[in-house]
């Protein structure tokens, strides 16, 4: 199953297997979920959300630092 | 879908350190209320306050002025005013400027910038490269601008006549200071955590923290929900142990949910203790020799850095 990921640094695409959380596309880009909000269709979803074939999700960085 | 534990709408969030989940609306109204009280138990506004935000145009600061702005809009006895300091970080600071010009324009707060290179002379970029051609570099460009940048936000605020500086530091900001101090040893620090000077002076405007207890990703959360612009774009200049000790604690808390919020509680409780060694060791402020900003040396670690 196929995931588009768009990132601040520009779309992924990830391969997970089926009945794929938020959270485990998060683990496979290691990108650690306290630090990220995730948006569908643009609106927010949890990490547990389940994602279907072709699913786009936009993860949006919130940790600040300067 | 997961809803709302309140209303059964769809949720936007897991507070897995409470086990709830809340919809749009109820974590806006939760988020609210926790700032109301976290303001009102550490009576942080006071009747006929000049309010001044440090706004960098971050979702921090940001979503604070918005916050500030919208529970307190009843209240004709307050006064607000807002400032950007521009370190001179280019592709960085630029868009959080305008952020923070947008975002005082649509809430009618009157909005100051002001630079490095007035103050000090030169940007953070040619300071730092100054320094360490200069072979006088003091470990990191956090700790040039760290200093610069809180010595002009008092400086900065008193100048506007400001009772109070706004500051848009949450439950990581909080935690990830104290974890240093303590990894550092830095008893007298440590104890100005503790959100009570050890000794007053009137040339410090008091500091104000409403998002002190509510973690960073929360606050972003609010932010985006109640439309603001959010700067995704970390600084390039970021380096140094505090970032290892964040990483460590989102790595943490990912897998122990709550730890923020128990090691913040942990030191609240363990406050007076501090305070009680660092008075013991006893560090009085006196005026800096140079700029008369309030400091604990002759001459001010700012204008040791940044004036020699």
């Amino acid at each position: 199953m196929k995931i588009r990921v768009k990132l601040h640094k520009g779309p992924k695409t990830v391969d997970i297997g089926p009945k794929f959380r938020v959270i485990d596309v998060l683990t496979k880009l290691g990108i650690n979920s306290e630090t990220v909000l995730v948006k569908k269709s643009n609106d927010i979803v949890l990490e547990e959300e389940i994602l279907k074939e072709n699913d786009e999700i936009e993860v949006i960085r919130i940790i600040s630092g300067g | 879908m997961q809803k709302c534990t309140r209303c059964g709408k769809k949720a936007v969030i897991h507070r897995k350190y409470e086990g709830s989940y809340l919809c749009s609306s109820h974590f806006i109204k939760a988020i609210e209320s926790k700032a109301k009280r976290t303001i009102r138990q550490s009576g942080m506004v006071d009747r006929g306050d000049k309010i001044a935000f440090a706004l960098s145009g971050g979702k921090d600061s940001s979503a604070v002025m918005y916050l500030i702005n919208k529970v307190f809009a009843n209240r004709d006895d307050l006064s607000f005013v807002a400032f950007t300091i521009d370190e001179g970080i280019p592709g960085y600071r630029d868009e959080s400027i305008e952020i923070a010009k947008k975002l005082c324009s649509k809430l009618g707060i009157e909005h100051h910038i002001f630079s490095f290179k007035d103050e000090f002379g030169m940007t953070l970029d040619e300071k730092v490269k100054e320094s360490k051609k200069s072979k006088k570099w003091e470990g990191t460009a956090c700790t040039y601008c760290g200093l610069a940048r809180r010595w002009m936000m008092n400086k900065k605020s008193r100048e506007l006549g400001a009772t109070k500086v706004c500051v848009g530091m949450n439950l990581d900001d909080e935690i990830q200071g104290i974890m240093m101090d303590y990894l550092k040893g830095d008893i007298s620090r440590l104890s100005r955590m503790t959100g009570e000077p050890l000794s007053k002076n009137k040339l410090f405007v008091s500091r104000i923290k409403p998002f002190r207890d509510i973690p960073e990703k929360e606050v972003g959360l609010y932010a985006i929900l109640v439309g603001l612009d959010v700067q995704e774009d970390e600084c390039p200049n970021l380096e140094g142990p505090r970032f290892r000790v964040r990483d460590f604690l989102n790595e943490f808390e990912a897998n122990s949910p709550g730890i923020k919020f128990s090691t913040a509680n942990t030191f609240k409780r363990l406050a007076p203790a501090i305070r009680e060694v660092a008075k013991k060791e006893g560090t009085k402020l006196i005026k800096c020799t140079k700029c008369g900003e309030p400091s604990s040396q002759k001459v001010c670690k700012t204008c040791e850095l940044w004036k020699q």
